[in-house]
């Protein structure tokens, strides 16, 4: 899933390349669509009228994830009835019945584990990265993990 | 049984639609056609004048929760006294003091206060040369401020500060500092979390201790957070160690934590938010006591939101009481309890507040809303120079401003500050918000203590 670009990209060029990582990132987190759209959306508005200076592809990658990442975590701070749609509303592709379990699973998740899951399992980051990704120390990241993995084995009754 | 593979799967299935792209390139092309100096548009000031990586910025802005929501105090004698309950009181504190009331080792010349503030000056909090020279992290993220707020009008979403506007009659002459309640001064966390628990009668589990990030310049103020689990006693045996625990998993009732003066707890599971009010009132009803609220006030502060709804972002009880301005103010600030109902009708979440008792470092006078005022209008310049922000912004806009405690793990200090409201000239339309109609307002703070005791974070770190 770590697919950073040859080059720093402008923009627009980034709603194209980078628009599935922020949305599924954006999705993971706050587990609605229409949330995750706007938040994606304003991930890259940011990007367009702050113009960071990155070193390079992977850089700005980095900071468009910890944007994102940032953004549903205001966003929770500033929610004050959470919308109640449908997990897999606004897909093209509907969820498997295993696939909502899972999802809802995960959805349930405090943040902290929820966001650790979500970089491991989706976007592929080691631990080490997650905790450079996060500024946390990486046993804490194993912590939170290994804690998450628990409640999850919990949740569904078996493996994860 | 699903497990991760059908998470990945469910994941795969998640992409933006043409939809979405269009519109969002469509937002893009109109921000752009409204940005006047594209060449001069700002960078990201927290990683580039800290000279810390750019991820230790996004832990900023991570981290950092506003000022009105981890301001926290008490023993306003000061000291290393026990934690003490009582309410900020004439007797407790003597608004008046003449001599600005100056620690034991603070040096009695504002001049030598000021001559101790060399741009190289370490940042060493356990050597004192009289009332040190403070240091104020910007808690906005690295943002220098301007967080922006649309709201019909600013009395939806200023608050109660018993020191809006108030006359230059009625502002103290003085304000208490303590250390913040983080590294050395860590010790308070922990008596937080047993007297939050005591009250609930759950046993707690500590088990996690923030970790120091890399990059952090000054190790000795981590953590600023610590970990716990409030356990349900039918299913944890206090005597046994966890990993003898016959069911953890049903074990645990609320994840608690504390950080700064302020304890924060959501119950294990879903921690859907609802009904503030009835959220607050069920949080009072258990914690008012322990956090000392006699004369509960109330705040509730509502914007107008993306889809131009209303949005509650702040809502607490606080202590009302108080026989003087800094009375009422230290009470507003450091006496707070909030709560948040699940779906089942029970206390999903709480927050409470409560006076520091790490050690005070001692009290500071205050400039005039006037000198803080010059301050901000310095501030203001340097960003319309620099173009951060594509509309214009003076001094000119303020419409009021409030004294405020503020905390946070950028600031070694629990001290005062102004907070500025401005009412800009923008649009809801002009922020892309959808359906919204009212006022663009801009908060900022400056530092409330006059020029040489106070500097910023980022010129100790540079």
């Amino acid at each position: 899933m770590k697919l950073a670009a040859d080059r720093v990209l402008t923009p627009e060029e980034a709603v194209e390349h980078y628009g599935p990582l922020v949305l599924r990132t954006a999705f993971g987190l706050v587990k609605n669509m229409q949330d995750a759209e706007d938040i994606a959306q304003e991930v890259f508005l940011t990007l367009l009228k702050k113009d960071p200076a990155f070193d390079g592809p992977d850089h700005q990658q980095a900071w468009l994830l910890r944007c994102a990442i940032n953004r549903c975590k205001s966003h929770f701070r500033s929610v004050w009835q959470s919308r109640t749609d449908g997990l897999d509303e606004g897909l093209s592709v509907p969820f498997t019945p295993a696939e909502s379990e899972v999802m809802k699973a995960v959805g349930d998740l405090p943040m902290k584990y929820r966001q650790v899951i979500y970089l491991h399992y989706i976007q592929g980051y080691s631990t080490a990265e997650i905790a450079s990704l996060l500024e946390m120390n990486q046993n804490t990241v194993l912590s939170q993990l290994a804690r998450g993995r628990a409640l999850l084995k919990n949740a569904l009754k078996g493996e994860f | 049984m699903p497990d991760h593979k059908d998470y990945q799967s469910a994941m795969d299935k998640v992409a933006p639609s043409d939809a979405w792209k269009t519109a969002t390139l469509e937002k893009m092309a109109a921000a752009r056609a409204r940005q006047e100096k594209p060449k001069a548009a700002p960078r990201l000031r927290v990683a580039k004048k800290v000279g810390i990586p750019l991820a230790a910025a996004a832990a900023v802005a991570l981290l950092a929760v506003p000022a009105a929501v981890r301001s926290g105090v008490l023993s306003a004698s000061g000291g290393t006294s026990a934690p003490s309950t009582a309410l900020f009181s004439a007797a407790a504190y003597n608004e008046t003091a003449p001599d600005t009331a100056r620690t034991e080792e603070a040096p009695q010349d504002e001049m030598q206060a000021k001559g101790a503030l060399p741009d190289s000056r370490d940042f060493d909090l356990g050597e004192y040369e009289g009332l040190p020279v403070l240091v104020l992290g910007d808690d906005s993220a690295g943002m220098g401020g301007g967080v922006r707020f649309v709201a019909d009008s600013l009395d939806d979403i200023r608050g109660n500060n018993p020191t809006w506007n108030i006359s230059a009659a009625e502002l103290p002459e003085t304000l208490p500092v303590w250390h913040a309640q983080s590294g050395e001064y860590a010790g308070p966390l922990t008596g937080l979390l047993e007297r939050t628990a005591d009250v609930l009668g759950l046993p707690l589990v500590q088990d996690e201790v923030g970790e120091v990030p890399s990059g952090y310049p000054s190790p000795d103020l981590w953590p600023s957070d610590i970990f716990g689990d409030l356990m349900d006693p039918e299913h944890w045996d206090p005597e046994l160690p966890m990993y003898e625990q016959l069911d953890p998993s049903k074990a645990r009732v609320w994840n608690i934590s504390a950080s700064g003066t302020t304890v924060n707890a959501y119950r294990d599971g879903d921690g859907t938010l609802g009904d503030p009010p009835a959220g607050d009132e069920a949080a009072l009803a258990l914690f008012g006591e322990l956090a000392g609220i006699e004369t509960p006030g109330y705040e509730l502060c509502t914007d107008v939101d993306f889809y131009g709804e209303a949005n509650c972002f702040e809502h607490f009880f606080f202590e009302a009481g108080g026989a003087t301005v800094t009375e009422r103010l230290l009470n507003y600030s450091f006496r707070r309890v909030k709560g948040s109902l699940g779906s089942t009708g029970e206390l999903e979440h709480f927050n409470l507040t409560f006076p520091p008792e790490s050690e005070k470092v001692g009290d500071y006078p205050l400039r005039t809303p006037e000198e803080a005022m010059e301050a901000l209008g310095a501030i203001l310049e340097e960003e319309q120079a620099s173009g951060k922000w594509e509309y214009d912004l003076s001094v000119e806009q303020v419409e009021g401003w409030q004294l405020e405690y503020t905390q946070s793990f950028l600031n070694p200090y629990i001290q005062p500050v102004y907070r500025f409201w401005l009412k800009t000239d923008l649009t809801p339309e002009d922020m892309f918000f959808e359906n919204a109609e009212g006022n663009v307002y801009v908060n900022y703070t400056v530092s409330a203590l006059p020029e040489g005791y106070c500097i910023p974070f980022e010129e100790v770190f540079n």
